[in-house]
């Protein structure tokens, strides 16, 4: 069977009212409540019967899932397929999927030593258009493009450019270098935004446009100090983002924010903002970053998106879900460029279905917009 | 008093393409000329200027010429979108560009802007001092154009 043949057609009636429910937060137009975004990637694949393999690498087969379930669980009207080593081949790692993760890099690492950090070449925008993250991403947006138009949106993700540059060294090797040598740090991230950058730009090429995803993931809290993760993250994110729009990508940004930034996250005011930008802050300390602190942090600058902690996804039990859920709903109506409900990251797999469908109750018990 | 101005067919094209005149620029450049509300590029001697011409905001980048009261047009493009004000500063992010007025370099910076009644913040220049602000070409010309498209449609 094709990939256009595992999945019912899209329900259009559905697809419609979602449309509506989804724009609302970016033209002031409130339909019926918030939305609901637990970054559904791998788990697609498996509610729908597949391995997280073969979401990363099957991307028509993993963003087709991802398009199913999001009318399943009468979450977003677009759909979306992505990972987190994205650019690394073109910069010379061996990445491969495993049964279990999406890819990973191989040893040993391209960047042994200070000297292969001068020795690395950015690929130019078409030499990144014929590499390995490109194709992926081209096989799933194509298909997307032909096959399901009506849910097209293509992502540029960008991951988090420190923990990028980390895969190249090693994390740990990478972060002693932050301390001990920050300037050949500062020449990695360069040539690591660069290559995002023009990974932006190329899809831009392709398809018109491109939402850039971006993250601080490594860059957080609990791993760097907040002048570090200004220094070697929002510095250098800023400069990726200005090199992409500049090439065309955007408007839409979505800042991913994973992990701890408690001590960073008023920083991230100096991110690049456009009129579609989208923050998204995991975790304050231990626990799931405050809703009502990001409404009022972020709530005159972007659409915010608060987080529902994904160890509660996965281990449930669903009231628990609702209740967290609930709370981070509540301040949401004081947002005055909209909100939509998030996870901290990515959900995870395995998570039951329950826990999402705790998440969509709560939503329309307390999301609602009157 | 009216300035004169001069473009080459090139600019003449690239303004068409931008649903801008010759006309629009004039103005632009005579409405500046007399407020001397501009940003300008000291080591390529341009100036930065916008003015509101119906429901666009045109800007014009343009030099002096040797020739009193005219100046040489290299590019001008506008948006839709309606500029409020600036509402964070980044200090340490320094551009080339600098206030005519305030002598400072400017800034970059977040500004919150309005179309169809809805505001949302877009990356601009600021003086530091007296506010003035500006669009740079780019983002005018490709992120704010397909903001505009994509407010529109989603408002629809």
């Amino acid at each position: 069977m094709s990939v256009e043949e595992l999945f019912p057609k899209t329900d259009m009636t559905w697809h419609e009212k979602a449309t509506k429910r989804f724009a609302g937060p970016f033209v002031d137009v409130p339909y019926d409540r918030i939305d609901i975004d637990p970054i559904i990637l791998a788990h697609a694949a498996v509610a729908c019967g597949y391995g997280i393999r073969d979401f990363y690498e099957k991307p028509e087969l993993g963003i087709a899932a991802v398009a199913y379930i999001n009318e399943l669980y009468d979450a977003l009207p677009v759909t979306h397929w992505f990972y987190s080593n994205v650019w690394l081949p073109e910069l010379g790692a061996t990445v491969k999927c495993t049964k279990t993760l999406p890819y990973i890099v191989q040893e040993p690492r391209p960047i042994q030593n200070p000297e292969d950090v001068d020795k690395l070449k950015v690929p130019d925008v078409d030499e990144v258009a014929k590499g390995f993250t490109f194709s992926l991403y081209a096989r799933a947006y194509d298909y997307v493009k032909k096959n399901l138009p009506h849910m097209f949106v293509p992502i540029h993700y960008a991951f988090c450019l420190y923990a990028m540059a980390a895969e190249l060294v090693g994390p740990e090797k990478f972060i002693m270098w932050t301390i001990k040598q920050p300037k050949l740090c500062h020449k990695l991230l360069k040539k690591v935004a660069d290559t995002s950058a023009n990974g932006a730009i190329a899809l831009a090429n392709r398809y018109g446009f491109a939402m850039m995803v971006m993250g601080g993931v490594l860059a957080n809290s609990t791993v760097l100090r907040p002048q570090q993760i200004k220094e070697f993250a929002i510095d250098y994110h800023r400069y990726l983002v200005r090199k992409a729009l500049k090439g065309g990508a955007g408007p839409q940004l979505w800042y991913h924010l994973c992990g701890d930034h408690a001590g960073d996250y008023q920083l991230w005011k100096d991110a690049y903002i456009t009129p579609f930008t989208v923050m998204h802050i995991g975790y304050h300390g231990r626990e799931v970053f405050p809703a009502d602190l990001l409404v009022k942090e972020f709530g005159n600058l972007a659409t915010v998106m608060p987080s529902v902690d994904t160890k509660l996804l996965y281990f449930g039990p669903p009231s628990a879900v609702y209740e967290q859920s609930k709370k981070q709903l509540l301040p949401l109506k004081e947002a005055k460029r909209g909100a939509v409900l998030g996870a901290t990251c990515e959900v995870p797999p395995n998570a039951p279905p329950s826990s999402i469908l705790a998440m969509l109750k709560a939503a329309r018990d307390h999301g609602k917009y009157v | 008093m009216a300035q004169k101005i001069t473009l080459t067919k090139e600019v003449e094209d690239l303004l068409k393409g931008r649903g801008l005149s010759k006309d629009d620029v004039a103005q632009v450049v005579d409405d500046v000329e007399a407020t001397k509300k501009k940003f300008y590029l000291p080591k390529e001697n341009k100036y930065l200027g916008k003015k509101i011409i119906g429901n666009v905001t045109a800007y014009t980048i343009y030099s002096p010429t040797t020739e009193k009261d005219v100046f040489a047009i290299h590019s001008a493009y506008g948006h839709k979108i309606r500029m409020k004000e600036p509402v964070r500063l980044i200090t340490e992010d320094v551009q080339e560009w600098e206030c005519f007025t305030c002598k400072q370099k400017a800034v970059s910076g977040t500004i919150d802007m309005e179309y169809l009644g809805i505001t949302r913040a877009a990356p601009g220049i600021t003086c530091p001092n007296c506010k003035l602000s500006f669009i740079e070409e780019d983002i005018a010309t490709k992120t704010l154009v397909i903001a505009e498209t994509l407010l529109e449609k989603k408002r629809a």
